[in-house]
Order: structure tokens, then sequence, then C-alpha cells
């Protein structure tokens, strides 16, 4: 997994993820498949990432998704942060969101 | 000329064949059976000597696909075509890169891409008297889950010999010296699954789990169920025939990895499989098609 600088980090919250075309989902409860029909890949999401990436609707925020996911975890805001980044990175690298 | 034919995935080859030794040669790589062949059939391989030379030539059709001296190499030659010829139309259920045992009249499914240890998992589970089906490739039936195997001798690549080795009496270790290379030149020893443990004709086994196997000489055994997403993901990159199905194989690979449980299977020797047999088979009682 690419490794983020402490610079990106903050950079990225204010931008707007959303999920991009081209791929066929198939859910399992709460985990998710992604297919890139263009490239044949699969990409896997555990029940986490699903949320993340059901969350990228190109309205909200970065920051604002951060915000919706760390309500639910007080004590461990920093290691959800750090999980929803590299999450975003792996589903950006894979071109399974984009941002605006 | 001898003619034989090939059949896997619903479809068939036809080999003609110049003679009896390289007749034995071929026999003693792939499976196959007596029948007329058409020259004018769509897979049609042919083998004889080069006039000469004595090399091996082997066509498919029209097209040279070897010719040289070494043996090995025309029947590692002869293997991957055929079996990409008979896979590659195949439309009816699954085609997935992977080893397959008959336990118990249900079919283990070892899926993986190459070098994840399914040939010698394959190898353990026949020497504790299981059916050898394949160490390469399975067609599924998406319905009934049928699994048919592409018969092969064991492939056992050069790091985990002496493993499979053990499983074997010395003597036999000793005659299993069929030698061929991998397309990167590494050293793959063939070895006839009836030299582990005598094997019984069948067919019919339903796929009934699957174990997705690591063999790793440095990391704990472990074997931990997976989900149904973790089994497709992993079936997805094992799959051949994706682009005759329909998505893909997306729904089918989803249907059957909800349907037969998938576990992972990580191992470094198989000292640490004594348990796996007892508890495959108390998975295996309990029906997984609905």
């Amino acid at each position: 997994m690419t490794k983020q600088t402490e610079h990106e980090i903050p950079l990225m919250n204010d931008r707007v993820p959303r999920c991009a075309e081209g791929f066929t989902l198939e859910q399992f409860d709460h985990e998710i498949l992604l297919f890139n029909v263009a490239k044949d890949e699969t990409l896997y999401l555990n029940a986490t990432a699903a949320m993340i990436w059901g969350l990228c609707d190109g309205e909200r925020t970065v920051r604002q998704i951060i915000e919706l996911i760390t309500a639910g975890y007080p004590d461990s805001v920093a290691d959800v942060e750090h999980d929803l980044y590299d999450t975003l990175q792996t589903l950006s690298r894979h071109g399974a969101i984009e941002f605006s | 000329m001898l003619t034989r034919i090939v059949r896997f995935a619903g479809n068939y080859a036809c080999l003609s064949i110049a003679d009896e030794s390289l007749l034995r040669i071929v026999e003693s790589v792939i499976r196959t059976e007596h029948g007329a062949c058409e020259e004018s059939s769509q897979c049609f391989y042919s083998l004889r000597y080069q006039q000469g030379s004595g090399d091996y030539v082997l066509r498919q059709d029209d097209q040279l696909l070897y010719a040289g001296a070494r043996v090995d190499e025309v029947c590692r030659v002869l293997i991957s075509d055929l079996i990409t010829t008979l896979v590659s139309p195949y439309n009816a259920g699954l085609a997935v890169h992977a080893a397959a045992v008959g336990v118990d009249g249900n079919a283990v499914v070892i899926p993986g891409t190459s070098g994840a240890g399914k040939s010698t998992l394959a190898a353990w589970f026949v020497s504790h008297g299981n059916h050898y089906l394949t160490d390469e490739v399975v067609v599924i039936d998406p319905t009934t889950y049928e699994v048919a195997g592409f018969f092969r001798p064991l492939h056992i690549k050069a790091p985990a010999l002496q493993a499979v080795y053990s499983l074997i009496e010395e003597r036999v270790a000793s005659e299993c010296a069929q030698q061929m290379h991998t397309p990167d030149n590494s050293p793959v020893t063939l070895i006839e699954p009836e030299r582990i443990a005598p094997q019984s004709a069948r067919d019919g086994y339903r796929a009934q789990v699957m174990l997705f196997p690591e063999y790793s000489a440095d990391k704990d055994f472990k074997l931990a169920p997976m989900s149904p997403a973790q089994c497709a993901h992993r079936l997805m990159g094992s799959l051949i025939n994706a682009r005759n199905l329909q998505n893909k194989g997306l729904d089918a690979v989803a249907k059957l990895a909800r349907s037969i449980p998938g576990y992972q299977i990580r191992y470094r020797h198989f000292s640490e499989l004594t348990d796996l047999h007892t508890l495959l088979k108390e998975y295996l009682e309990i029906p997984a098609h609905p």
C-alpha cells in the first residue's frame, strides 16, 4: 500500500470523493466486491471499506466522511482516520473512487 | 499413426501420434481415450519425429507448437496448449485454476495461482486415501457444483519435492524421475497419484469445501474460515473463462462462494495437517447445498 506523506493528508480533507463508474458491485452482507469491467480486476472491500465507499457520494467531503465514521469510535479517532485515508487511497489507486 | 481423444470441459481434442513410443510419452502425462480423429477437427494435434534429426515435432492444426529434442518440453507444451484449447470455449460453468481431490464422495477444491501450494496439498490428500482429480484446472457446474478436473500427474516444484517424497516409499520415490520445466525454467517433477496411493476411477464429485492454500516456510500454521466475499475475490483471481461468462463470471462466482464454504490454509510442513482430514470430514458431513 502506498504510504501517504504527512503533507498529503490534510490536503485531502476538503476534496469530495465519489464512486467511479465502470464497476459492477456484488454485495455480500456487509462486504462488497467491486469488479472493474474494463480491467478485469476485482477489489474486495471489508465491512469498513464498504461503508466508506458507500459514503463517497460526490457530495460529502473527506472531512465529513471522517466525522461520520469517527463518531462511532470516539476513543480511536486517530486510528480510524488513518484507516480511512488508507482505504480512500486504495480505492483511488484502483480507480473505484474519483475526487472532485 | 495412432489416434487418441482428450476430453475436458465439454470439449475434445484429437491427437495423432506417430508411434507407440510417442504414445507412451503422451500417456505418461495426459489421460487419453481411444477414438477416431477427423483431421478437420478444430482441435487436432499431431506429434511425430522430425526426419533426420529425430526431434519431436508438435503441431496443432497447421501451427507449429514445438520442434526440438526435449521430451519434457514437448510434454509441457502439449499439456499447456491442450488445457487452453479445451477450456477457452467453455461457457457452461466456471473454469478455475485449482487442484481438486475427492474426499468421501465430495470434492475439495483448492484454488490458487501458481506456487500457492495446490499440488503439494493435493498430494497430501492423496496420501490420506483420497482421490486425485487434478492439480491444475477444474470446471464446476454452476447448478450442481459437480467438479471435473483436467487429469495430469501431480506437478511438484523443487521446494516441495522432499515433502511430497516423504509421503511415498523411498523405492517408489526414486522411480518418480520424470522431470519437466516451467516456462521460467524451474524444475518440476511429475508424480503419478497412484505412486502415492491407489486410485479408483470415479466421477460426479460435488464441490463441498474450498481450501485456499499458502505454503509458507516461515509462518505459523493457520486454518481460518473465509467470508463468501473473500472466497469470491480469490476465485475471481483464479477464474480462467471469465470472458465467456455473463458479467465476466462475477455472478456465478458469487453464487458458488455463497454456497460452498472456504478456508484459508497456511502450512509449513505436512505434520501440521494432521487434524485437517478429521476437521474436513466434520465439515463435509454438513450439506453445503440447500
